[in-house]
């Protein structure tokens, strides 16, 4: 019986571990950038090619995480509810009628934060608990 | 030449893999591709199933070449108002020129976050997908409608394009105004190239993250050196002398040449909560007894489940103008005038079709689709599809789809 109980806290354990934690996304510019919030609508509008610039119209250039990244993945769940397959074949649509480009794709966390610190157009989105001095948060993405 | 495209799809795709990371190797060019490896099966003895008007036909056969295609586009930002594109698309096409092969090549200036101008090649706008209606990956569908979108056998053409945007509510509104020129492809027993000469046009649509409004208005004036019934209407215009007088009529009713041909259309799609709804209405009015006015639509309806989204559609085409008859004629001129009568029949339209399907998405960039349509054809009515003879009962066909679709 002791064994038995055991053996379904284990599964009931396990059960509730399956679930990976799902990661703070935030979006973060330059440190030194003007802008210092961004409206969920107006980051949809950037990540979806619908708009080119910041409010105050300045330029603005997304950046996206690798392709294959998790948090790539759960960035648009969280932002649009929308696997990587839907985003892409929605830009598919976009940049092969030349409507807009995707937003530039870099490979890791080190990699965003370095480009965001070259440009304050930059935009970008990592985890939370990868943010540096060097970046502003100006986004909680869930 | 099936193996060799076969191959050159594996090694793309291959190459497409490696580069997927790396895609711009610059920073101010990108390079991106599309295909698709498509298999069909479809048509029957009296029947060939086709793309649109201006491909060959499959007559009750299997073709890895009709539904398959291959495009690569570069992408050159010259400054930070100045755009550089050029598209190139390899598919199934009687003339394969390199001409032919260039879908878009334009400069595009940015005036500023509003308005935009455009010269040089460009897609044609007239229908919700016309731009990229060759990016199978870009559509929940194997196969996009016949019916709908077989009336459209022009791919792009050459000219100036506008397009001003501007929030509205809580999406953008879209206004794209063009002056061009493009030919339109139309496949009888040989290829006939008909100019469209000016084509101007306006569409307007308005999107947000969950809806697209589109309608659009554009005009093509058709002229061609080759008419369509070149030889037939030169026995008509000879018969009059012979005494059919009304033959003239007949021979004048089945040119196209120095009319207008006029494009009607509105659409709308819907993509929330793994819904996605889909539907467009298109009139087509021609100032030609031959082809007449058509009216044709297609709704769509997909369910995305995790990985798959299954759909369902229907399609429409038919000419509202009724079926139009060669005028009566004295006995020795019988044959000819049942000639005249067939070639106003080949251009009727009115067919229906049901399509299933699922689109299963694979990897993030690959798709694989299978898809079966049936079309239900009235007597006469089989303008869209290849007829060695004008169809003398209603009937019905099937196709089947499967694609693999790729971007890169």
């Amino acid at each position: 019986m002791n064994q038995l109980l055991s053996l379904t806290l284990l599964i009931l354990l396990l059960l509730c571990r399956a679930e990976p934690l799902r990661a703070d996304v935030v979006l973060v510019v330059n440190k030194s950038s003007d802008i210092v919030f961004l409206s969920k609508k107006h980051v949809i509008d950037i990540y979806m090619g619908r708009e080119s610039t910041f409010p105050n119209g300045e330029d603005v250039v997304p950046l996206d995480q690798n392709v294959e990244s998790p948090l790539r993945h759960e960035f648009y769940k969280q932002l649009v509810n929308k696997q990587v397959s839907e985003i892409n074949a929605y830009w598919a649509r976009l940049l092969f009628s030349g409507r807009a480009t995707p937003p530039r794709s870099v490979d890791n966390n080190k990699s965003m934060l370095i480009m965001l610190q070259e440009n304050k157009s930059f935009i970008g989105y990592i985890d939370q608990n990868n943010a540096s001095d060097e970046v502003k948060i100006i986004h909680y993405v869930n | 030449m099936v193996t060799k495209r076969a191959l050159i799809f594996l090694l793309l795709y291959a190459f497409s893999t490696i580069v997927i990371s790396a895609n711009t190797f610059e920073d101010n060019i990108r390079v991106h591709g599309f295909g698709t490896l498509g298999l069909i099966k479809a048509g029957n003895d009296s029947l060939g199933y086709r793309y649109n008007v201006a491909q060959e036909a499959l007559f009750d056969e299997y073709s890895l070449k009709q539904n398959s295609n291959i495009g690569i586009q570069f992408d050159f930002k010259v400054s930070k108002k100045i755009d550089l594109n050029l598209q190139l698309l390899t598919r199934d096409r009687i003339n394969n020129s390199f001409n032919k092969s260039v879908q878009t090549a334009y400069i595009n200036y940015k005036f500023n976050p509003s308005f935009e101008l455009r010269l040089g090649r460009s897609a044609t706008d007239v229908y919700m997908m016309s731009e990229y209606r060759q990016v199978s990956f870009a559509q929940i569908w194997a196969h996009a409608p016949t019916e709908f979108y077989g009336h459209l056998a022009v791919d792009f053409s050459d000219g100036i394009f506008g397009l001003w945007k501007k929030s509205l509510f809580d999406g953008f509104l879209r206004t794209r105004l063009w002056f061009s020129q493009g030919k339109y492809s139309y496949i009888t027993t040989e290829e006939i190239e008909i100019d469209m000469q000016p084509m101007m046009g306006v569409s307007l649509s308005w999107e947000n993250n969950d809806w697209q409004l589109r309608l659009t208005y554009n005009q093509s004036y058709m002229d061609t050196n080759d008419g369509i019934f070149d030889s037939l209407e030169d026995a008509l215009d000879m018969a009059v002398d012979l005494g059919w007088s009304q033959a003239s009529q007949a021979s004048k009713d089945l040119s196209v040449n120095n009319s207008w041909v006029r494009y009607y259309a509105t659409g709308v799609a819907y993509n929330h909560n793994n819904w996605l709804v889909q539907s467009e209405l298109g009139l087509i009015t021609t100032e030609t007894q031959l082809v007449g006015d058509i009216f044709t639509g297609y709704l769509s309806i997909g369910k995305r489940i995790n990985s798959f989204t299954p759909f369902a559609m229907i399609g429409w085409s038919k000419t509202i103008t009724g079926r139009p008859n060669s005028p009566p004629a004295p006995a020795p001129f019988s044959g000819l005038q049942q000639l005249s009568q067939d070639a106003f029949d080949l251009n009727y339209s009115d067919q229906k079709s049901l399509s299933l399907g699922v689109r299963w998405d694979i990897k993030h960039n690959i798709a694989i689709k299978a898809q079966w349509s049936r079309t239900w054809v009235d007597k006469y009515g089989g303008y869209l599809l290849a007829q060695p003879q004008p169809l003398s009962k209603n009937t019905q066909l099937d196709a089947y789809f499967l694609n693999v679709d790729f971007i890169f």
